[in-house]
């Protein structure tokens, strides 16, 4: 049994009302019921899986299935945050491996940040390592952080046609580094298609979002 | 009797056939030589050189003219930020200019005051907007105050502060949104005494694939305050405009519902946004403007597809009036020559406009 706010509960009671409280945006309880949920023995990684990943995954089919909308996964993921900074100094004692690494940005020239950091909250909430490169990030900047975080993927995001000709730099500038086989690249934004992902060389596209697993 | 192109708008918005379609096309126009770099060469200078000569630009007649109230707007002109008349700061060295730093950094009203209305709409104001005015006779002439409710919230706020607001505290989101609502009607109050046909709002409600504060609460939270709004345009005798980028087809009928004449935009890429489908569910109530695909056929499609896509937004579009025809946004840089030309074209040839002695224009 596990103590929450002095009631006792059961570890499958404090999993659910953590993704309850996430589900609702609740950081605070999150945070609290994270806590608890290790005072009373989980495994950092069990808090993880059992609680934050399982429930930001519900937010996502929600939010394709217009259940819930853009204000709702981002209190969600802010709460999710709530207990995932609580969690990854431990997961990271506990040597738990992520689900995979991927480095995210909007490309040269581009200042939209919106779309860009939903995917990356999406992309933790699958417990996916996400570095976060910001707006308006040259191909330069892509090639330093591929080599030096070393990631499985690149997200490329891109709101304007006008500079949706970034992401075809941004490959090719990884080829002339020699780091375009290490890496998958995703790209996505408003105008962005499955053929211009094709015509670029990218490896992938979403239209709406899809829960992901490196395989 | 030839009709002037304001008669031709406002039989469109009475949903009465024209003579040919009232169209607009907009050039980048506003953007600063020195980001040409990141961003490639401005279009209409390109047709200058495509043409010859700029000569083709006296021909292009577009039948709404936009009047603006720069005071309320962010200038992208200059510098690398801008702080606006509410006093929220942005970068503009780049597109689109981002919000840095909100007027309101907490969910809170304390401390903040809206612009003084006197301050925005001075005499000087008032004499130099009703001379541009003048200017567009026989044109159907809109007044914009750029950000419409949602946007002036979010801008005061911050994009996601709002957005997380929306959710988490709805009613400190809700108080601000009555502020704004209350000071826009202000401004849409001062905006009626010109003499004007309508009044262009602007506020995105849609994003690519839906509603972003979703439909219910865009019902809950926006409609009943544009309802006012456009009921205080029309007790003024005028039209309510509002340009709206992306997806709102799940709340046309209650955009329709609370009087909107025209929706400009009309974004075909986003979610459920076909014009012609839009056109056959709802082109009897409400008058359509855009619909030219500005994130797929204009800078990726061929020239061809481009004549044949105006000539099929003509004909369906077009049909029983309720249409004026125009590219869903403004001609970007990356626009091919060759496309702008025949976005151009093939509207001036709909017009019926000669455009003789220019290459390019063989099937004329």
């Amino acid at each position: 049994m596990i103590s929450v706010w002095g009631r006792d509960s059961t570890v499958a009671d404090v999993l659910s009302q953590l993704a309850a409280r996430l589900y609702a945006g609740d950081a605070k309880a999150v945070a609290q019921l994270t806590l608890a949920a290790l005072d009373g023995g989980l495994a950092p990684s069990e808090v993880l899986d059992g609680g934050l990943v399982t429930e930001m995954d519900r937010i996502g089919v929600d939010f394709r299935n217009g259940v819930v909308f853009v204000p709702e996964v981002l209190v969600a993921a802010r709460a999710m945050h709530a207990g995932l900074d609580i969690l990854r100094p431990l997961l990271a004692q506990a040597d738990v491996a992520t689900t995979g690494k991927v480095v995210l940005g909007t490309v040269v020239g581009d200042l939209h940040d919106i779309g860009k950091k939903l995917v990356g909250m999406m992309l933790e909430g699958a417990g996916f390592n996400v570095v976060d490169l910001g707006i308006d990030t040259s191909p330069e900047r892509f090639v330093e952080a591929v080599k030096n975080e070393n990631p499985d993927l690149v997200g490329m995001s891109a709101l304007l046609t006008t500079t949706m000709p970034g992401m075809k730099r941004t490959i090719d500038a990884l080829a002339r580094a020699g780091v375009r086989g290490s890496v998958k690249i995703m790209v996505g934004g408003a105008p962005v298609t499955q053929g211009f992902a094709e015509k670029i060389d990218a490896d992938g596209y979403m239209r709406r979002m899809r829960l992901l697993r490196l395989s | 009797m030839r009709l002037t192109p304001r008669e031709r708008v406002i039989a469109q918005i009475r949903h009465q056939e024209t003579d040919y379609l009232p169209y607009t096309i907009r050039f980048r126009g506003d953007e600063r030589e020195q980001l040409d770099d990141c961003y490639g060469t401005d279009v209409a200078d390109r047709l200058d050189a495509y043409y010859g000569s700029p000569a083709w630009q006296a021909l292009v007649d577009n039948a709404v003219q936009r009047v603006l109230v720069p005071k309320l707007m962010v200038d992208a002109s200059c510098g690398s930020f801008y702080t606006d008349v509410y006093g929220s700061t942005w970068r503009v060295d780049r597109r689109p200019y981002q919000l840095v730093e909100p007027a309101i950094k907490t969910p809170s009203l304390a401390g903040f005051t809206f612009p003084e209305l006197d301050s925005v709409f001075t005499a000087d104001w008032k004499e130099e907007t009703l001379q541009a005015i003048d200017q567009q006779r026989d044109h159907f002439v809109v007044i914009g105050f750029g950000f419409g409710l949602w946007e002036r919230t979010w801008t005061l706020r911050g994009f996601e502060a709002a957005l997380m607001d929306a959710a988490a505290e709805p009613d400190f989101f809700e108080e601000l949104i009555e502020r704004v609502a209350h000071h826009q009607t202000g401004i849409v109050e001062r905006l009626l005494e010109l003499p004007v046909d309508g009044i262009m709002f602007s506020d995105d409600w849609g994003y690519q694939r839906g509603v972003l504060l979703g439909p219910e609460r865009w019902r809950r939270v926006l409609k009943p305050r544009f309802a006012q709004m456009y009921a205080l345009v029309h007790e003024a005798g005028k039209y309510a405009l509002s340009h709206c980028c992306g997806s709102v087809a799940d709340i046309m009928p209650d955009i329709i519902e609370i009087g909107l004449d025209v929706l400009e935009s009309v974004q075909p890429e986003a979610e459920k946004m076909d014009p012609y489908e839009l056109k056959r569910r709802f082109g009897s109530q409400i008058t359509f403007w855009g619909g030219l695909g500005s994130q797929s056929i204009i800078p990726f499609g061929r020239p061809d597809e481009i004549r044949a896509e105006v000539s099929r937004l003509c004909r369906e579009m077009g049909k029983g009036g309720g249409y004026v025809l125009s590219p869903a946004k403004p001609l970007q840089p990356e626009t091919p020559t060759e496309n702008a030309a025949a976005v151009v074209e093939s509207f001036l040839q709909q017009a019926g406009v000669a455009f003789e002695g220019v290459p390019g224009l063989v099937e004329m």
